[in-house]
């Protein structure tokens, strides 16, 4: 009994973003410059009212128009986001009813970023192997926007927001798993690198914290928007993304050349150019598919996926190597092959 | 400070900045370079990483005021 990817597509609000835009609100900025660091033309926003549930069912609903499957043949939901509707409920809940998924399905939350959609895979795959499930839908959606002060450039360029369902199911298979093995890191030392600092419960949010001050490079935000220190990302980048491709390999017994294509975190396009070339990976096996969505953290690799998919990029069963990595610090790796 | 590697620290943070090989020495203040700003702190930690394999402690290089700095930073995590 082996799990394995069965459909993806996703959503990306209306609203759109673009380095022009971004260029005509930050003067010392050039569209050229913001496209050629970030490797990103546009991003999505989510609307005032629009939530990370309102992103999850449209992209769950395309899947079902898709014909993957119908939202009574779900048995289980995962829902990954760090940007929920509220504190509780569970969204997974809300999108349980709003998608019709029946009340015999088991549904929960769990908050990742970037390493989100690879954790949930393992949780699926958990799921469906030991008979707990037979067909998980997976769902990760954020809207970071909400989190963004609007003069801190640094964020805004890179962030877009989006929502992507995922189909994994039983399926018959001969040659070996469809999903995994497995290679997962947490270190919790990086946690104030990336953060929102307040809205929990630790610090609430107040006018004290609402007060905007300059930062880094002409950046502006206060203690309720999130906060990114690129360089301490940018160096736990380059110690964890290769360690744990080369344990994932080892575990897996295959060598660099068996991987048929690479998907990792689409964080920004210099950190991908940067990890292809130490990695020595061909760019026609690496996808870089962030031009129009900017990093939509737990999406980026779904996206990806599907973008390469429908245009022909990634083939059928290929041995696909997927890499998430961020927020906690937090990564994991998994190899897939989707029939 | 070991004069080699300042000359190794100012081709690769030329390369980084993508400005002419020689127009750094080694007790150049770093806020005098234009350019100097938080994605050139990224682009020489690549830089870095590519040329020697050298992932840099963020906080000791954000503590860096010169050229020399640099250097003495490099041989430190080689």
């Amino acid at each position: 009994m082996n799990a394995a990817i069965k459909a993806i597509d996703y959503y990306l609000p209306e609203r759109v973003l673009s380095s022009a835009q971004l260029a005509a609100e930050f003067p010392e900025w050039q569209v050229k410059k913001i496209e050629d660091k970030t490797g990103i033309r546009e991003r999505h926003i989510a609307g005032n009212d629009e939530c990370a549930s309102d992103l999850a069912m449209r992209a769950a609903r395309k899947l079902f128009e898709g014909g993957a499957c119908r939202p009574g043949d779900i048995d289980y939901l995962l829902f990954c986001t760090q940007s929920p509707d509220y504190f509780l409920p569970s969204t997974a809940c809300l999108l349980q009813d709003r998608l019709g998924i029946p009340i015999s399905a088991g549904a929960l939350d769990f908050n990742l970023g970037c390493s989100g959609f690879v954790y949930g895979l393992g949780l699926a795959k958990g799921l469906i192997e030991t008979g707990q499930a037979g067909r998980v839908l997976l769902v990760t959606a954020e809207t970071y926007s909400k989190f963004l002060h609007s003069r801190d450039k640094s964020v805004r360029t890179i962030f877009g927001d989006a929502a992507a369902a995922t189909l994994i199911e039983t399926v018959d298979g001969d040659g070996g798993p469809y999903i995994g093995p497995f290679v997962f890191g947490t270190d919790g030392r990086g946690a104030e690198d990336l953060i929102v600092p307040t809205g929990g419960m630790r610090r609430s949010r107040s006018a004290e914290t609402a007060i905007v001050m300059e930062a880094e490079s002409g950046n502006w935000r206060s203690q309720d928007n999130l906060y990114v220190n690129g360089p301490k990302i940018f160096e736990f980048t380059l110690r964890v993304v290769p360690q744990s491709i080369d344990t994932l390999l080892r575990k897996a017994g295959k060598r660099m050349e068996e991987i048929d294509f690479f998907v990792l975190h689409q964080a920004n396009q210099f950190i991908l150019d940067h990890l292809r070339g130490k990695m020595k990976i061909p760019s026609e096996r690496f996808s870089v598919a962030l031009s129009n969505t900017g990093n939509t953290v737990s999406s980026t690799i779904p996206i990806a996926l599907k973008d390469a998919r429908d245009s022909g990029q990634l083939g059928s069963n290929w041995l696909t190597m997927l890499v998430g990595f961020g927020v906690g610090y937090s990564w994991g790796a998994t190899l897939v092959r989707s029939p | 400070m070991d004069v080699v590697a300042v000359i190794s620290v100012t081709e690769i943070l030329c390369e980084a900045l993508e400005l002419p090989d020689g127009t750094l020495s080694g007790d150049q203040a770093l806020a005098d370079i234009e350019n100097w700003d938080s994605l050139a702190i990224l682009k020489f930690m690549a830089a870095v990483d590519k040329r020697l394999g050298i992932a840099l402690k963020p906080n000791k290089l954000i503590a860096c005021e010169t050229v020399e700095d640099l250097a003495a930073l490099l041989q430190q995590q080689r």
